[in-house]
């Protein structure tokens, strides 16, 4: 059973492209693309010498010092902080940027920087610019069962370098920069703070041919040794996400997992974003020619290769170990690597060496550049068409598309040029006609067929927008290079490959001994220990990220304290277990309203009661823990809180020529707008205008309904108006309309800023997102409150062990425990499961990027949350039959509100008498 | 006669005791039944008298809650209003319509036979496959239905089939008549397939002159068990109606358009925790679908007459 295949979603494309979408920060109008920038450039050369830069004459600015550290003289360059830096003596040329840098301890946060030269960034790709991390493995510790568990890799502090490349990986060399003596050389850290202990410029070398390598190392014989490198006992792992794993799927893996877990494994789906790379060393004790062969297991893309860099001793020994080619097959292969004419030898020195294996994209990188270029000519075409049309145009209507937009011809008959070029190429590469070649074929012949004729556009408007998104997501696809090493062998170059024996035999009595095992393995437990307290804990969720808590448990939690953690992946049956005195010592994951639910029956343990409470609510948003109180007590705390945000599209605004709206006065303006255009807006809801016009729910923490005060009435007036007057869509799919461009703006909550990266990547950087819009108040003040709502945990009232589950919450919502739990999510299933924590320590270190950050920030500090009192759940069903009564049927607002708030009042009585509150 | 008794009670009790065999072979089902069935109505009708809130012990409030129940709660009322025309509805169509096409299918040959019967009944055994009609009634303009009636023309604005009192009743009927080919149908089927076609040639040598006249005289009477069986699940489905309303119309529904007593009582018992309530609710429908059951036993004697 392999765990990790999710699809995980590819990271770094994400980031960076939201990073050259958002954190143009050096100078706002767009710069060139580098293919763009290196024509421009391509006349200057004959350099060759490189230089580097004198630290003490570098000029900083933003908060950036000079320091001293245990590796040396360096600068601290802390976000947004810039260091200039000159190269007196260096001659005009093209060179590639080498940064010298380290990464700050206890700090989490991808390191990442802009480029600049003479002060503006001289192309695109130069915003999001990579700096690696480092990390190790230690030794995969037991459980008390003798299973192995994957050890989490551990940051090493060392000065590292890196040439400065495409973040994205779509070039497979260095940039090149135009350097002269006058040039200033600007370095701006955009995120996690790191110290730079220099710059150097080098002029490029491209590696020799493999045909002229393996002459000069003609005269060389054969190596004796024969090196077995387990996968696992990798040595160095560029980015903390890279796996390693037990695969318990085949006796032939090795070390097989006979009867407990062995990490044996690493790579997967964690390891296949370009850039990430994993080196093992090793050591020969004879120089001469050797072979390469890796154990290895593609079954990933659907009849597409992979690819890796191979570099030895951290450089390219020839120039084809630049894409080394692992082909998709089912099950385990072992791969010697070669190219068609033959098998690769690689001459190695006696001694300890590297071997590394990175992500890249191979010989698809130029494709992929160039089909984002073509999808962004496809979009700006359909936003043309869209903007007069509508979504769904009317088939009967006639448009006049060619009277009206005569210049569309043009722009097809280039999209259709560049679209089989495109296609043409990709399939001499790949040689294969997969299923990814009836993506293009679609499109060619959909492109075609609107330039030969104009008016059929509109009518194939839909079709022509989910071809776009298929194509963006091909392209998507394209940047994920997974791969499974088992071991790697280095060879003598003229023996033969081991291959690795798993007959039928032995596969049938590996599968009986797993199938015996199963009936002896305890789950629930890491520990047999029995002088420790043991609680029970439940964790309603999938086995995936519960597994992720059990691990993280006994690694942190259980490893130092004097407390066990039993741990049942158990949900929704609460009720039944407190009936039956079964009841677990805590539950973590809970909807926000069940805290006081249970606690008004008594079920809950009051958390105010310890007496370090208050310091760890400082952990929080304060109106995140307004949800867990009821009749002065706290029953819970929150773990994962929702923020809405505004979203909007960026392209369509710029078009338009709007201005984001930042207040519903101006929301009033950009929907009359936007609907002369067939767009909408959406994601208004009542809570936010209620709690915006200074309205609340209840009075005197839930004694009636404050829904017949002026400010609730009007509220709701505004709400309702928006779709009974302005008609906005009561019901819609937000992800789908905003990628079509039929709803450009919306409020929606922040994590579907990852959704959209992952799900709509070909309006990918053409969206952003700020605080929700505010209501102006009279004295000019904008009130922009947006409701939040939190996910809870709880400990429960006939618990045994109160004070050992409270010290198991106090770990469980701390930076620490809700940082690596989101970071380990994410690496597991892919940036779409990352947690919105409410750990405020936590979110700080979540990678969200730049935009995203700014604005929730902006928004947190205007928060508020509903309180849950006794009869509460009769608001928010009342709340929508109001609405429907109005917004459907033209019921008069006031006399709406003030019937409904009478059947809320009664139930709010009602239940109030029976828990023995005051009902006046 | 003193003695004569004692003697019959003792030969009773020694029949009971040379029957042990058979009882213990239906003790497995006995006790089964007994603790999963009988037990939990039994207790339901107890807790119907108390005030019960789940984690605190019940409190015995006597008929309070009936009184509640039946004078001022307004929207059990409403409940039942809804729950009877529901019932009214769909639960004589739809055991009627699957009388009537068990019996057309009955006639095909057998391979088209089974293939019908498979698609007819497949809705029921399939789970919550009524969920595809919440895409097709979708709110969403795009949605199925509403995108289509905006295509021909008929709407410019979508219809809010799930959340308007007005088309949710409708909605909910036409579901729970796809829904109602269940296992009823199928005894039907297999009814039919049981009767002896000697008695059919009797009959038509008798003087039976079209096939109305052989459906009532031969076929019905010979298959009263099987209907007695269909009427029962039909009236058991049509009051504990409410899984579907709560999950096409959300649960509650607008002005409790849909609301059925199911839902009454879900809504009691699991979001407002007041179990004794809820109990009395279940004990009304429990009493209800008693009362139907015999009088549709009552009716179904008359087959044949």
């Amino acid at each position: 059973m392999r765990r990790y295949v999710f699809k995980r979603v590819t990271a770094a494309v994400c980031a960076a492209a939201v990073l050259s979408a958002a954190l143009l920060t050096v100078s706002a109008e767009k710069a060139p693309s580098y293919r763009e920038y290196a024509e421009s450039t391509a006349a200057i050369g004959g350099n060759t010498k490189g230089a580097a830069a004198q630290l003490k004459d570098c000029v900083l600015s933003g908060g950036a010092q000079a320091v001293n550290t245990a590796d040396g003289e360096a600068i601290l360059l802390k976000t947004d902080s810039t260091a200039d830096f000159t190269f007196p003596e260096i001659e005009e040329g093209l060179y590639t940027v080498t940064l010298y840098y380290r990464a700050l301890e206890d700090s989490a946060g991808l390191l990442r920087c802009e480029i600049g030269i003479n002060g503006s960034i001289p192309f695109e790709e130069c915003r999001g610019i990579r700096l690696d991390r480092k990390y190790r493995y230690g030794k995969p510790q037991k459980d008390a069962y003798g299973n192995e568990i994957a050890p989490q890799p551990e940051e090493v502090y060392d000065v590292l370098s890196t040439a400065v490349s495409d973040a994205g990986g779509k070039r497979l060399d260095p940039f090149l920069f135009a350097v002269d003596k006058t040039t200033v050389l600007t370095v701006k850290n955009i995120n996690a703070d790191f110290y730079l202990y220099g710059v150097s410029l080098s002029p490029f070398a491209e590696a020799a041919p493999y045909k002229d390598y393996i002459k000069a190392y003609a005269s060389e014989r054969s190596g004796t040794d024969k090196i077995k490198i387990e996968g696992e006992d990798v040595s160095e792992i560029s980015d903390a996400g890279i796996g390693i794993f037990c695969d318990d799927s085949s006796p032939s893996i090795s070390p097989a997992a006979w009867k407990t877990k062995v990490i044996n494994i690493i790579g997967g789906e964690c390891w296949q974003t370009p850039g990430e790379a994993a080196t093992w060393e090793f050591k020969t004790e004879k120089s001469g020619m050797y072979k390469i062969s890796v154990r290895a297991r593609q079954d990933y893309t659907g009849g597409l290769f992979t690819n890796r860099k191979l570099l030895i001793d951290g450089s390219l020994p020839f120039k084809e170990a630049n894409a080394v080619r692992f082909p998709y097959k089912a099950g385990w292969y072992d791969l010697t690597l070669g190219n068609e004419d033959g098998v690769y030898c690689i001459y190695l020195e006696e001694g300890t060496h590297t071997l590394t294996l990175e992500c890249t994209m191979g010989e698809l990188a130029d494709f992929v550049e160039k089909t984002q270029e073509t999808i962004e000519l496809l979009n700006l075409i359909y936003r043309k068409v869209f903007m007069l049309t509508g979504s769904e145009p009317d088939s009967m209507r006639d448009y006049g598309i060619e009277s009206k937009m005569p210049e569309l011809k043009g722009s097809f008959k280039e999209a259709h040029t560049r679209l089989k070029e495109i296609s043409g190429g990709m399939n001499g590469i790949t040689g294969v006609k997969s299923s990814d070649n009836v993506i293009f074929e679609d499109l060619i012949r959909q492109v075609a067929a609107f330039e030969s004729d104009l008016e059929s556009v509109p009518a194939g408007i839909s079709s022509f927008q989910s071809n776009i998104s298929a194509l963006a997501t091909w392209v998507n696809n394209r940047y994920n290079q997974p791969l499974d090493i088992d071991y790697i062998q280095i060879l003598p170059s003229d023996g033969a490959v081991q291959r690795a024996q798993g007959g039928f035999f032995k596969r049938l009595s590996f599968g009986f001994t797993k199938f015996l095992g199963s009936f002896s393995s305890a789950y629930g437990r890491r520990q047999k220990d029995t002088e420790k307290t043991e609680i029970e804990v439940w964790i309603p969720t999938a086995r995936d990220t519960s597994e992720i808590i059990r691990n993280l448990i006994w690694e942190k939690f259980t490893s130092d304290g004097n407390i066990t953690v039993k741990t049942k992946m158990m949900g929704g049956s609460e009720l039944s277990a407190i009936v039956a005195g079964r009841q677990p010592d805590a539950i973590i994951m809970q909807t926000e309203s069940e805290p006081v639910n249970y606690a008004m029956r008594g079920a809950l343990y009051p958390l105010d009661g310890f007496s370090d409470f208050e310091e760890i609510t400082k952990r929080f948003v304060p109106v995140t823990l307004k949800p867990f109180r009821y009749n002065g007590h706290t029953y819970a705390l929150p773990e994962s809180m929702s923020v809405p945000l505004l979203f909007y599209r960026t392209d369509i605004f710029e078009e338009l020529g709007l201005d984001v709206p930042q207040t519903w006065n101006e929301i009033y303006d950009a929907v009359a707008e936007l609907q002369t255009k067939n767009m909408q807006f959406g994601g208004v809801d009542f809570n936010t205008l209620l709690y915006q016009h200074g309205g609340e729910y209840y009075r005197e923490h839930g004694k009636s309904s404050a829904f017949d005060t002026e400010q609730a009435i009007e509220a709701f007036g505004q709400w309702t108006s928006f779709f009974a007057d302005y008609g906005l869509p009561v019901s819609y799919n937000f992800l789908n309309r905003f990628r079509s461009g039929e709803m450009p703006l919306a409020i929606q909550d922040y994590t579907m800023a990852n959704q959209l990266e992952m799900l709509a990547p070909e309006i990918s950087g053409c969206w952003s997102v700020l605080p929700i819009p505010g209501t102006v108040n009279s004295d000019g003040t904008v009130n922009r409150t947006a409701l939040t709502s939190s996910k809870s945990c709880y400990i429960l009232a006939k618990s045994k062990h109160r004070k050992e589950a409270w010290e198991f919450l106090k770990w469980w919502t701390s930076a620490d425990a809700q940082l690596s739990f989101t970071t380990r999510r994410e690496n597991r299933l892919g940036t779409v499961a990352r947690v919105a924590v409410s750990n405020l320590e936590a979110l700080a270190a979540v990678p969200w990027s730049r935009e995203v950050v700014t604005a929730v920030r902006e928004q947190m500090q205007s928060l508020d949350a509903v309180e849950q009192v006794p009869g509460g759940y009769f608001t928010s069903r009342h709340v929508s039959n109001a609405f429907r009564q109005v917004v459907y049927h033209g019921g008069d607002v006031r006399e709406t509100v003030l019937e409904y708030v009478k059947y809320i009042n009664e139930e709010i009585t009602e239940r109030r008498k029976e828990f023995g509150l005051p009902t006046d | 006669m003193n003695t004569l008794s004692k003697a019959a009670a003792g030969k009773k009790r020694r029949g009971i005791l040379s029957y042990w065999r058979d009882y213990l072979a239906l003790a497995p089902f006995f006790i089964i039944f007994f603790t999963l069935t009988v037990l939990p109505v039994i207790i339901s009708i107890c807790l119907g008298f108390t005030y019960y809130n789940i984690l605190e012990t019940p409190k015995f409030v006597g008929l309070n809650n009936y009184i509640q129940l039946i004078f001022h709660d307004k929207i059990f009322s409403k409940a039942v209003s809804n729950t009877m025309v529901l019932a009214v509805i769909t639960g004589p169509v739809g055991y009627i319509s699957a009388l009537i096409i068990a019996w057309m299918i009955n006639e095909l040959n057998p391979k088209l036979r089974t293939a019908l019967v498979f698609m007819i009944y497949a809705p029921t055994i399939s789970g919550n496959a009524y969920l595809i009609w919440q895409l097709l009634f979708s709110e969403d303009s795009h949605g199925y239905l509403n995108s289509m009636l905006k295509y021909l023309g008929i709407i410019d604005s979508p219809i809010y089939w799930l959340s308007d009192p007005k088309y949710m009743m409708t909605v909910v009927i036409t579901v729970s008549l796809w829904l109602s080919m269940g296992t009823g149908f199928l005894s039907f089927v297999a009814g039919l397939q049981g009767i002896n076609v000697s008695l059919l040639e009797a009959g038509s040598m008798d003087g039976i002159s079209n096939r109305w006249e052989e459906l009532w005289h031969l076929i019905l009477p010979s298959m009263k068990p099987q209907l007695l069986f269909g009427a029962v699940m039909s009236i058991t489905s049509a009051f504990s109606v409410g899984a579907i309303s709560s999950a096409l119309c959300g649960m509650p529904s607008t002005d409790y358009a849909v609301h059925t007593v199911m839902n009454h009582l879900n809504d009691y018992g699991t979001t407002r925790f007041q179990m004794g309530y809820a109990s009395a609710i279940a004990t009304m429908l429990f009493a209800v679908m008693i009362i139907s059951n015999k009088l549709i036993q009552k009716l179904l004697r008359k087959v044949g007459e």
